[in-house]
């Protein structure tokens, strides 16, 4: 296996959240009909009687609740350094799924039901870029 | 319309490494396969359904399959639904006799774990998560079932020590199979002191990287006959779905998509108890938690009272499960660990098991891809 596999991705039609992350901006999108909001976002709502109509943008405030995590004493090969690492599942208030991220706490801390707040690295261009911690 | 008969099975055995190339396994699996039949020849196999997981080395690999196993010209494709690809292929198979289409079919399974290192192994299974937000994040599928686990520890109380109990189960039944990867008795302890890999489940909760290949050979039952004294018959099978992405979904407990399947299957065998009406199982125990929440999902006991079953699940226990050792005992070649799941069932009705329950007449087959983004349900009878 001799060389690394590039990929040239431009987003598609979700390009507006990693753009969003960048600014330190947590976007969703909110399906008109249905009302649901997703995040990570979706372009088209899949719900039954949507009939994949297309969502709008709505920035989300970065706070949300701890549904699971876990700690990797094994990862993928450009996360090998960062071990012990740990990953939850956030709900941003108001929406109706998780995103997978990053959370900065102490191992005993760590409760399911818990409330977050989505932070940004600098210069924010990937999921990697954000990390959930706890708040009161 | 046909029903349709599992008329032999072939594994070969599951190890870390297995110095065969690919079709050399498939080849052996097909000789044993063919060891336990009369009056049918390779040719007379109309199509060739196949099944195998990883792609980052050589692409389309049925192709080469399906040539050295004398196959060609006739008709030959590869059916991909990730961990469930095997259970799918078994599926297709089953619709082509059923529709008439086909009259024998051959369904083989692969893979080759030992081509890549156990890093890059997990990489490569890991690329089946979302690669850009669950993947990009430093998830393995590992991960995606911790919190799962973690979420059935807030929810239902559970321990570590009640997910141990059935690897341990698991990998002693494989002691009992000469095909089986796992060699060592083990205990409690054993896996509560393994390596972690997510928290909760270390390494002895997990299933094997193994290499392995299995077939089986599907018939019209009317065919059956000609071919085997000794058919076992497909009762019933069903498919469900789910998301890709673990946070899109609305619950994470327990697997929506193999209510659906087993729904569907049960519906076709007319089971409606199925504690009472199974005497045996096989499911697919990528990791002992999955074993856990899927004797819920299949309705053997209710939601979030897994751990009062797991007794049950022993030989002598009220329905067995994993006598084969499953995937964390026989071990986990990916493509072949569903067919071989099949195989085990096969042999069980036929009272042709290394680890026999007594007088089994009819069994069921689970196997899972994703983190339950795809689950295949099938129960077999005499
Ligand atoms: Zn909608």
């Amino acid at each position: 296996m001799g060389f690394l596999l590039e990929y040239r991705d431009d987003w598609g039609m979700i390009r507006p959240f990693f753009e969003g992350l960048s600014e330190g901006r947590l976007y969703g999108t909110r399906c008109p009909l249905c009302e649901k909001i997703y995040c990570p976002p979706r372009a088209h709502c899949p719900s039954t009687g949507c009939n994949l109509s297309q969502t709008e943008w709505v920035e989300l405030e970065p706070k949300g609740v701890l549904e699971s995590y876990t700690i990797l004493g094994l990862s993928t090969q450009g996360h090998i350094d960062e071990l012990p690492l740990i990953l939850g599942l956030v709900r941003v208030n108001g929406c109706s799924t998780c995103l997978m991220m990053r959370v900065e706490a102490e191992r005993d801390e760590l409760s399911c039901g818990a409330r977050v707040e989505v932070r940004f690295r600098e210069d924010a261009k990937r999921m990697r870029d954000l990390y959930a911690v706890l708040i009161g | 319309m046909s029903d349709v008969a599992i008329v032999a099975a072939g594994a070969t055995r599951f190890d870390e490494r297995i110095p065969r190339r690919a079709e050399e396994l498939v080849a052996e699996a097909l000789l044993e396969a063919f060891d336990g039949v009369k009056g049918l020849s390779l040719n007379e196999i109309d199509t060739l359904v196949t099944s195998y997981f990883i792609d980052a080395r050589q692409v389309a690999e049925e192709w080469i399959i399906q040539d050295y196993i004398g196959h060609i010209p006739r008709a030959a494709f590869r059916v991909e639904n990730g961990g469930g690809s095997g259970a799918s292929a078994f599926y297709t198979a089953y619709s082509l006799i059923k529709g008439g289409l086909s009259d024998v079919v051959l369904v083989a399974g692969w893979e080759k774990m030992s081509l890549y290192r156990t890093l890059m192994a997990n990489e490569l299974i890991a690329r089946g998560l979302d690669v850009d937000f669950d993947f990009d994040v430093g998830a393995i599928y590992t991960a995606c079932y911790a919190m799962m686990a973690v979420r059935r520890m807030h929810v239902y109380g559970e321990r570590e020590e009640d997910f141990a109990r059935i690897a341990v189960k698991n990998r002693n039944n494989a002691l009992k199979n000469p095909k089986g990867q796992w060699k060592r008795r083990i205990t409690v302890e054993d896996v509560l002191e393994s390596r972690l890999i997510a928290y909760p489940l270390k390494v002895l909760d997990c299933s094997l990287i193994s290499d392995g290949a299995a077939v089986l050979i599907l018939s019209s039952v009317e065919r059956a006959k000609e071919i085997t004294d000794d058919p076992v018959i497909v009762e019933g099978i069903g498919i469900g779905t789910d998301t890709m992405r673990l946070g899109d979904r609305a619950e994470i407990t327990n697997f929506p998509a193999c209510r659906v399947a087993a729904r569907r299957a049960y519906r076709m065998a007319g089971i409606d108890d199925p504690v009472r009406d199974l005497d045996c199982a096989e499911i697919y125990d990528s990791f002992d938690t999955v074993e856990l929440q899927t004797y819920e999902d299949l309705g053997f006991v209710k939601k979030g009272k897994g751990v009062e079953f797991i007794e049950e699940t022993e030989i002598g226990g009220r329905l067995p499960v994993n006598m084969s050792g499953g995937l964390e005992g026989m071990g986990h070649p990916i493509g072949a660990s569903p067919i071989a799941e099949i195989a085990e069932i096969f042999w069980q009705l036929r009272g042709e098991s290394c680890n026999q329950v007594d007088g089994a007449e009819r069994g069921l087959v689970h196997s899972h891809g994703g983190a339950g983004t795809a689950v295949v349900v099938s129960v077999l009878g005499r």
